[in-house]
């Protein structure tokens, strides 16, 4: 298992390393100038070449992607161009948001479209399973920065059970929990959609096998069928959806932590983005980029877990 | 003379077609017997493997079930699913075709043998597995403490068989229906599967019903044969009966179909073939394919009564 991981780990140094030099390329062949971004318009020609020599912005892009890549392997992200600040420091100060952020989502996609997927299965084309069907389509049309608006309006400010800006105050985990449960219903909301409709079909896949005829045989009442016998062959399915929207979570989060004023990664990207902030945009990059190759080696782990045919080798 | 474990009377199985009720089994009646093996045989479409679905109400909803099937003093057919639930697996027993996918990919051999010890018996986990174990022991499976916890993608075709005898047997139950339980294994295979089915009849004296169309298990594991065509049952009698006079033309035309040794023997294959389940003829199904013809063949015949019975017009008042 542990030489499993590592050998993952190691196979994913290309494809990061093919990320970060489109990264480094395009934010670079992007319009917008940092120093005049930075120093504003009123700065001297002076102050712009000063600030350009001093962030190394005037050598040649080679130089500058070696400097990069010399600065990554010493573990350093550089700093960032505009606060001064180590972009590690920076980003590993708000990665937490996200990554609770993220997982909350999941978990809400999970607790809820699974079990909605399985009805939707038992009551294949009743009115329950239209309805759902017809809920889960509109969740995915809806843009996620409409829902989230919707979920303030109406459980925020009609009911006043969550606050409206989700920044945790206090380093309580209650707080935290609180502050998180909104932002990560709504970036959920979306998942549910996807999850829903994969664990429906995956379960009526299931419910048609053999092993399920085998299970009514021996007299296993319709509980333990669908709980036990159907639920943990339809979950490999489902752990494909989880971990595949992943990446489309991480991107949402953006919208969603601007909308309930979270700190977090998305808000960070734009931050930079607006600032021209070169360096900590790439890092942001490469953070980004190592989350999903994360999320993929443990999802593969989730169906050595789930699926014993599954050898991770 | 022993009164029958299991009575069927007059079953009939429907499926709707085109939103058309479509006779898959049109009211077939046969008894089974304590500590026997009744074979019912015919081939593909003829509606034994719904017939065998049907003793333990197995078909999917959609099915529309009449007559009855009683076992003791209740009707299956008319139990609730939750007072069907105690009968299966706990006192009638079902092995299918296909080992392959009948066993759950995800629980290991050990929870699959052992789960309707606990289901039925009240057993605990442990107390079922240390069952499980003797069970392995019974269907002759080596190294029985291994198997428990493997998955029943480490095991081979026959041994997975084996495990699914052991899963129908673990309740000790009063019939086993087996339907195909060997067409899916290799040709040795299937004579390992079949005497271990043999000689755990006669230990335990319960009873199996073994749907096939393989006249060879017929002839080597059979009590009785039921033959079935088009969803009737077309002859019953015991083995000996059916194999050295077999009276249904139908029956007749289906022994010719096997391979024999000598050399004076010419298979003869049936000709035409079983008309569609929305087009069957009226009166005898086997009429249209009948080399022999009676003036009443319009009307359906009935099975003669007695332990050879046969329906057929020709045979009237012969068998």
């Amino acid at each position: 298992m542990a030489r499993y991981i590592i050998q993952r780990l190691l196979s994913t140094i290309p494809t990061l390393f093919g990320i970060l030099t489109i990264v480094f390329v395009m934010i670079r062949i992007a319009p917008g100038d940092p120093a005049l971004a930075i120093l504003g318009d009123n700065a001297s020609q002076e102050a712009l070449n000063a600030f350009r020599e001093r962030m190394g912005l005037n050598d040649p892009m080679i130089v500058q992607y070696w400097d990069f890549l010399k600065g990554l392997f010493s573990g350093s992200l550089g700093t960032s161009m505009v606060t001064g600040t180590p972009v590690t420091e920076s980003i590993g100060e708000v990665l937490p948001f996200t990554l609770e952020l993220a997982f909350g989502a999941i978990f809400f996609g999970v607790i809820i479209g699974v079990p909605l997927g399985i009805i939707s299965a038992l009551w294949r084309n009743g009115w329950l399973d239209y309805f759902f069907r017809v809920v889960s389509l509109l969740g995915l049309s809806f843009p996620a920065f409409l829902t989230a608006i919707l979920l303030i309006l109406w459980l925020s400010i009609e009911w006043r059970i969550f606050p409206v800006i989700s920044t945790p105050t206090s380093g309580g985990l209650w707080d935290r929990i609180y502050n998180l449960i909104l932002p990560a219903l709504s970036l959920g909301l979306i998942m549910v959609a996807y999850i829903m409709r994969s664990a429906r079909s995956a379960m009526l896949d299931v419910l048609g096998e053999d092993y399920i005829r085998t299970a009514r045989a021996k007299g296993a009442p319709g509980r333990r069928l669908i709980w036990h016998h159907a639920l943990r062959n339809a979950l490999i399915p489902i752990v494909t959806v989880v971990g595949l929207y992943f990446g489309l979570l991480i991107g949402n989060a953006v919208l969603t932590e601007i909308i309930f004023n979270r700190p977090g990664l998305g808000k960070l990207i734009v931050l930079s983005l607006n600032q021209r902030d070169y360096t900590t945009l790439q890092g942001l990059m490469v953070v980004s980029a190592l989350m999903i190759v994360i999320v993929n080696l443990l999802t593969d782990i989730c169906y050595a877990l789930v699926d014993p045919r599954v050898k991770l080798k | 003379m022993t009164s029958p474990l299991m009575q069927i009377e007059d079953l009939s199985i429907s499926f709707k077609i085109d939103d058309e009720w479509c006779r898959a089994v049109n009211g077939i009646s046969f008894d089974i017997m304590p500590n026997e093996t009744l074979c019912i045989v015919g081939e593909s479409g003829c509606g034994k493997s719904i017939t065998a679905m049907s003793l333990m109400k197995l078909l999917p909803d959609s099915a529309k079930l009449g007559g009855s099937v009683m076992f003791g003093e209740r009707n299956m057919l008319s139990l609730s699913e939750r007072e069907l639930e105690d009968v299966r697996g706990s006192r009638i027993a079902m092995i299918f075709q296909e080992p392959m996918t009948s066993l759950n990919p995800v629980l290991t051999v050990g929870e699959q043998i052992a789960e309707p010890l606990v289901l039925h018996k009240g057993m605990s986990w442990s107390a079922a597995r240390r069952e499980a174990r003797n069970l392995l022991d019974l269907v002759r499976i080596p190294d029985a403490q291994k198997r428990l916890g493997q998955y029943p993608h480490e095991l081979s075709g026959g041994m997975r068989q084996r495990v699914m005898i052991a899963i129908g047997l673990a309740c000790r139950p009063e019939i086993l229906i087996a339907d195909e339980p060997t067409t899916a294994l290799d040709v040795t295979i299937q004579a390992q599967v079949l005497a271990l089915l043999e000689d755990i009849r006669k230990e335990q004296g319960l009873s199996i019903v073994m749907i096939t169309h393989d006249l060879g298990v017929v002839a080597n594991v059979a009590d009785r044969v039921a033959v079935m065509y088009a969803g009737e049952m077309v002859e019953t009698g015991p083995v000996e009966a059916i194999f050295d006079a077999p009276s249904h033309p139908y029956t007749q035309a289906l022994l010719r179909t096997v391979p024999r040794a000598d050399a004076a023997f010419e298979l003869s294959p049936i000709s035409g073939q079983v008309p569609p389940i929305q087009a069957m003829p009226d009166g005898c199904r086997f009429s249209p394919r009948c080399a022999e013809e009676h003036r009443a063949c319009r009307v359906t015949p009935k099975l003669s009564p007695g332990p050879h019975s046969v329906a057929c017009w020709a045979r009237e008042g012969a068998a």
